[in-house]
């Protein structure tokens, strides 16, 4: 079964990342079962979230379209919607 | 830093994943248990480190799902942690285990992909976190264990039959089938005393189809006629059969000069086919990655033509097969002609999203449940997502946002 991979790029997943290639360089763990671990924690972390977090958020930004640049867009962006986070 | 709530949810996520994988680790061939501990003392000190867990973990509220498994040591996390000097040099026995199936599995498989596995997999991983060891690509694909196979994929037969030759050859032509009815073997020196009219009666329908193949207009007892109540009947076949065209001429040829000498024409003619080819030499083949300046390295072979495209990024040649030039410009660059495209020559991009994830601060990873857009109005709805805003981690399950761009 096929599962999303985007939750490794977050902080656990990069640290889960980290540790398993510390050990497969150090030759502890074997790659297959390092991918193993991988797909099991894609599958944990989908299922976490779908059952253990009940959270709502509201996202309400606006960019300013005058001089458009979209890395500094994107930071004025999450700087203000830190502040409109609803838990 | 992590809430509570989040902190909770992760360390649920780390058991949960050390659980599931503990039977993975027990099994015959797997490291064991300890490496398994180990695994979940780094990662919780990793994320420690990074924040995103509130130590020290409370483990008491921890339900292990199998009750009939041993419990756990919890590592002293305040510690930091210190590699064990055996785990250093890596011996091949730890990396893999002999199998008996390793060594029926490598000789079938084609190519070089699986020899080299060993050799990566010793070596240690170059810079700080490599994650290209695991293909973890961006664009979210799966990862199958087929990315290692071979060594450890004892189920992959699939993978064997690329290497083995096609099992179907290519149907013998038309006329091939048509040999067995023959009431007359055509390799037997001719015979007298055998009933003329038999074997006319069954040589005219294999002549109709040796010899009217591009009309069936034609008259069909012009050419037969000239045959019957002949032992031989000469075949016009292929190149490849003119050996066996000498052979039928050699065993049914009768004193009849007439015979021998139609036959020794046609043999001859198949022999200036077949030495009669047509040179081919083919041009490089044209690479559509290649940037502009290495295009003209295509018309190499055309002499006159390669000063007309010395810059224009052009399309393929037309005529491969045109008589070799002499070579006068870009000699150098006949080196890329004649390495194969690796991927060397692919663009940097790679770099580009190592940056990107290098420079990103804010990330809200989640799946989308609908996104929409009117004018410059987007509005999106998301769910199961987490958030990672100003050195903050945030998960959510369902989140709404407007975007005026």
């Amino acid at each position: 079964m096929a599962t999303f991979e985007l939750y490794r790029r977050s902080t656990i997943g990069m640290c889960l990342t980290e540790t398993l290639d510390e050990m497969v360089s150090n030759g502890i763990l074997s790659p297959e079962l390092a991918i193993q671990v991988l797909v099991q924690f894609d599958k944990s972390m989908t299922e976490a979230l779908e059952t253990q977090v009940k959270s709502k958020v509201t996202i309400k930004v606006k960019v300013p379209s005058v001089g458009f640049d979209s890395n500094s867009c994107i930071s004025c962006v999450m700087d203000r919607f830190d502040s409109h986070i609803l838990l | 830093m992590a809430s509570s709530t989040t902190s909770g949810v992760y360390v649920h996520v780390i058991e949960d994943v050390i659980n599931k994988m503990r039977d993975e680790f027990m099994n015959n061939g797997g490291p064991g248990e300890s490496v398994l501990n180990e695994l979940q003392g780094i990662w919780e000190l990793k994320m420690m480190q990074a924040g995103a867990i509130l130590g020290p973990i409370d483990r008491s509220s921890a339900q292990k799902p199998t009750p009939g498994g041993p419990i756990t040591p919890v590592h002293d996390l305040n510690v930091p942690y210190e590699g064990t000097e055996e785990y250093e040099t890596p011996t091949a026995e730890i990396l893999f285990p002999p199998t008996p199936l390793q060594t029926p599995i490598q000789t079938p498989l084609p190519g070089t992909g699986q020899t080299p596995l060993p050799g990566t997999a010793q070596t240690p991983l170059p810079g700080t976190v490599d994650s290209s060891m695991y293909n973890i690509p961006t664009g979210g694909t799966p990862i199958t264990p087929n990315d290692y196979p071979a060594l450890y994929d004892s189920g992959g037969v699939n993978e064997l039959k690329a290497g083995r030759p096609s099992p179907y050859m290519q149907p013998p032509s038309a006329w091939m089938n048509q040999r067995p009815p023959l009431s007359v073997d055509v390799n037997v020196a001719y015979e007298e005393g055998r009933d003329e009219v038999d074997r006319g009666t069954s040589h005219q329908p294999m002549t109709q189809d040796f010899f009217m193949v591009p009309a069936g207009k034609r008259k069909r007892e012009d050419l037969p006629s000239q045959y019957r109540g002949r032992g031989y009947i000469p075949q016009r076949d292929g190149a490849g059969d003119a050996m066996s065209d000498d052979f039928q001429v050699i065993q049914g040829a009768n004193t009849e000069r007439d015979i021998v000498t139609a036959a020794k024409q046609e043999v001859f003619t198949q022999g200036e086919r077949m030495s009669s080819r047509i040179s081919q030499l083919d041009g490089p083949i044209p690479d559509p990655y290649d940037d502009v300046l290495s295009t003209p390295n295509i018309y190499n072979y055309q002499g006159v033509v390669n000063e007309d495209y010395n810059i224009v990024n052009t399309p393929a040649p037309i005529d491969q097969a045109a008589t070799p030039a002499v070579v006068t410009q870009y000699d150098a660059g006949d080196d890329d002609d004649d390495e194969p495209l690796n991927e060397n020559d692919d663009d940097d991009l790679d770099d580009v999203d190592q940056g990107e994830e290098l420079n990103t601060q804010h990330l809200v990873l989640a799946q989308f449940d609908k996104v929409t857009r009117t004018k410059s109005r987007w509005k999106c709805t998301l769910k199961d997502g987490i958030m990672h805003i100003n050195n903050k981690d945030i998960l959510f399950n369902k989140a709404s946002g407007e975007f005026d761009f």
